[in-house]
């Protein structure tokens, strides 16, 4: 608890720091955010107080369990790489730089919040708290029309889904009486057969599906990404789709375990499809960012194998997922946000002769590209091996399970074709217009460094990562 | 009990019958008694000084009235939880267990509230002249 | 009044009440988006007041009096105002030359099809109780004595919701922004 309330206390303090900061230092501001937060997330490692492993607070509404704590280290690692990145696009937003930094601060508060909802109101109130400071992020650029596009489509689509949630959350509250994902638990087998209770569930899913862009509520997520500035979108693909995740899981496997046993098949078939759509589409795009957002559709498909095989180990295999997903994405957002500062459009073009404008950039983005489509020895490799796994060992219950690895094995050879186009693109393609080279920052430099010993640690030492993912999900088992 | 505590209610309903259709009756009749002319496209438009009017006859409002009706909604809001809270304040701090949650907890809320207060106040969200 | 209760059974009034507010709530809510006799988006505002009041007194039949009072003074009064002030930014005439496109029209009515369709199966093939008893009455003190005991934290998290709100109108819509 103390935890969020130092980062909501950071976000007020940042958005108030405003009035006090001279223009030309409140970039800088985001230095500061960045410090605090990595202090906050050194603390939860040494474990005083901040994310002591200890039950639950507040009548069972927030559980701090080893789920709650592997997520918020993800969503506070995140948001000290988002803040990085925010810092380098500061001289593109207009207005308010402070308050960029401070509501990316206030959108991770509600991430923290939602790593720890143990209560459909908790759910509710922390997803809304994400959304709608995303709304904001991504309309931030106000004097760009695809900005103010992206803002009022995800403003639509995102209603639209919260209305969903809070109808089957209502559906679900009206048949059982009960909000407490633990209470709910207790009685969920006895309304099995109810089918308004069902239909509610179905309800919150399609909720949850939105956020974390699963087929068929996906179709927000290119335009979105495509329009939002770049830091943004960055923390929409690693944190918002995060949060989503560990509020499925949650709902789930902690709440309705016994309905989800009967809603294997159903699974299956959205996370197959949501492969196939997600690398289908990503095929013909020339914008990185649009590409990146349907790639980011198909990583849905590929982290729901996790939440399809109903198992610990398949559970443990999405955290992990997860955490290489985190190095990978904001490795790949950093290198556009960097390569694009002076252009209009974020066409694959950009890229053009970055190995010799930037040796570092150019090494980065081929190595988030090798890892997105799951080439050893990076992240993505173990990541889809594990989940993989996962899914074949479930192959014996039930053959779906042997069509859905095989459909995820296909996804990632057309993925190949894509992502190797971004790589072709920085190592291959003439005509580069432009060759001045591109200098670095310090911090940022570091950012890089992050990104890239996160991807390779977690490919190539995977145990340690492992065992946290492991413990993290063994929250379920119980 | 339940019955009839609606049943209390029953006049306002009443009421609330009685005054549409007083509302939509008197409008009927007027319509089937008095006397209507007879509508010409002149006698329709709008009328300034003799002049034809030209131009939209729906002006555009500026953006400043969306964002004090936003503004406006936030601070309703924050009242609407003021009241419940009102209500229970006295019971609660009798009570030992809940006294310190019922004042922290509206404080709190009302803290960082005012932050957001002050944030408009210094961004002159409330300064109708600029 | 004696006379009254004697010529409605006592146990009728509610549920005639309830198909009373119902039927006005979706009356209204048909005439905001499909009015057959005007395409004025302020003619579709003030249905929606007229749905939301509606709404208003179906919280009433649920005894949630406060919830019913917050409806009207919130949603039929600030929203609406606000809601009134977009349209007013916009140019209506645009609107309402607007044409409907069949597809969307046809898409529209089957995916709110399928729901409907999706509930009305699980409604028939649910029994629910003939009576069921409420367990929250709507009263006031009760309900705060929930917000301020059990659900204090989700209270806190909405104030930051609000801050953000409040934060994001003034940067997307102020004027001027130093």
């Amino acid at each position: 608890m103390t935890l969020e309330v130092c980062v909501m206390a950071l976000g007020v303090v940042l958005m108030l720091a405003d009035f006090w900061l001279p223009a030309d230092r409140k970039k800088f501001a985001g230095y500061a955010a960045v410090a605090a937060l990595a202090g906050l997330l050194f603390l939860s490692f040494g474990g005083c107080g901040c994310c002591s492993l200890s039950g639950t607070a507040f009548n069972g509404m927030f559980v701090e369990d080893g789920l709650a704590v592997f997520f918020k280290r993800f969503f506070l690692i995140a948001a000290i790489l988002v803040l990085f990145m925010a810092v380098e696009f500061s001289d593109r937003i207009a207005g308010g730089v402070s308050e960029y930094y401070s509501l990316i601060v206030f959108a991770l508060s509600g991430m923290l919040f939602a790593a720890s909802a143990n209560d459909f109101t908790m759910l509710f109130v922390s997803i809304e708290l994400i959304t709608i400071t995303f709304y904001i992020l991504t309309s931030f650029q106000r004097g760009r029309l695809v900005s103010l596009e992206a803002g009022v489509k995800y403003l639509i689509l995102g209603a639209l889904s919260s209305s969903f949630l809070v109808f089957g959350i209502a559906l679900v509250w009206g048949t059982t009486g009960k909000l407490n994902f633990n209470e709910l638990a207790a009685v969920a087998a006895q309304f099995e057969s109810n089918k308004i209770f069902l239909i509610g569930v179905l309800f919150i899913l399609v909720g949850l599906g939105f956020k974390i862009a699963a087929f068929p509520f996906q179709i927000w997520a290119p335009d979105v990404y495509q329009g939002a500035p770049t830091p943004t979108t960055a923390f929409l693909a690693v944190g918002s789709k995060a949060a989503g995740f560990v509020l499925l899981l949650r709902v789930l496997f902690t709440a309705v375990p016994t309905v989800t046993a009967h809603w294997a098949n159903l699974l299956i078939v959205i996370s197959g499809i949501t492969i196939l759509y997600g690398n289908l589409c990503a095929l013909p795009q020339r914008n990185l960012k649009r590409l990146l957002g349907y790639s980011s559709i198909a990583h849905a498909g590929y982290l729901l194998l996790g939440v399809a095989a109903l198992s610990t180990s398949g559970q443990s295999a999405l955290l992990y997922y997860l955490a290489g997903y985190l190095f990978t994405v904001c490795a790949a957002f950093t290198v556009i946000c960097l390569v694009t500062r002076h252009l209009d459009n974020d066409d694959l073009s950009a890229l053009a002769g970055l190995n010799r404008r930037s040796p570092l950039l150019a090494a980065t983005m081929t190595l988030a590209m090798v890892s997105l489509a799951g080439i050893p020895p990076l992240a993505g490799f173990f990541g889809k091996f594990l989940l993989l796994k996962s899914v074949l060992e479930q192959g014996a219950a039930n053959p779906g399970y042997y069509c859905l690895a095989f459909t995820a094995l296909a996804g990632v050879v057309i993925s190949f074709y894509y992502y190797f186009g971004v790589i072709r693109a920085i190592y291959w393609s003439k005509a580069a217009a432009d060759v001045s080279p591109i200098s670095l920052s310090g911090p940022i430099k570091v950012a890089l460094w992050i990104c890239i010993a996160g991807m390779f640690w977690l490919g190539l030492f995977p145990s340690k990562a492992l065992n946290l993912a492991t413990e993290a999900a063994s929250v379920f088992a119980k | 009990m339940e019955q009839s505590q609606l049943m209390q209610y029953l006049p306002v309903l009443m009421l609330i019958v009685v005054a549409i259709g007083f509302a939509a009756g008197t409008l009927t009749i007027s319509v089937f008694l008095g006397q209507s002319a007879k509508r010409t496209k002149a006698k329709d438009m709008a009328y300034e000084c003799g002049a034809n009017p030209i131009g939209e006859n729906t002006p555009r409002f500026s953006i400043k009235f969306h964002l004090v009706a936003m503004l406006f909604i936030l601070f309703d809001i924050e009242v609407v939880f003021l009241y419940p809270w009102a209500v229970v304040y006295r019971d609660m701090l009798a009570d030992h267990a809940t006294r310190n949650l019922i004042l922290g907890s509206m404080i709190s809320f009302m803290f960082i509230l005012f932050a957001g207060y002050l944030y408009a106040l210094k961004k002159k969200a409330f300064d109708w002249k600029n | 009044m004696d006379s009254l209760q004697n010529l409605i059974p006592e146990t009728m009034l509610p549920d005639m009440m309830f198909y009373v507010f119902a039927g006005l709530t979706l009356g209204f809510g048909i005439l905001v988006v499909a009015n057959p006799f005007s395409r004025n988006p302020v003619t579709s505002a003030m249905f929606l007041v007229l749905a939301v009041i509606s709404m208003a007194g179906l919280f009433v039949l649920l005894h949630a009096f406060f919830l019913a009072a917050v409806q009207v003074i919130v949603y039929a009064g600030a929203v609406m105002v606000l809601f009134l002030f977009v349209i007013m930014l916009l140019d209506i005439k645009d609107e309402q030359k607007r044409k409907i496109k069949k597809g969307f029209l046809l898409a529209g009515l089957l995916s709110v099809g399928t729901i409907a369709g999706l509930f009305i199966k699980g409604l028939h093939a649910t029994r629910l109780d003939a009576h069921p008893s409420p367990t929250t009455e709507g009263d006031t003190a009760l309900l705060g004595k929930l917000l301020f005991g059990q659900y204090v934290l989700p209270f806190e998290v909405v104030s930051v919701l609000l801050l953000v709100a409040m934060v994001g109108v003034i940067l997307l819509s102020k004027k001027d922004l130093k």
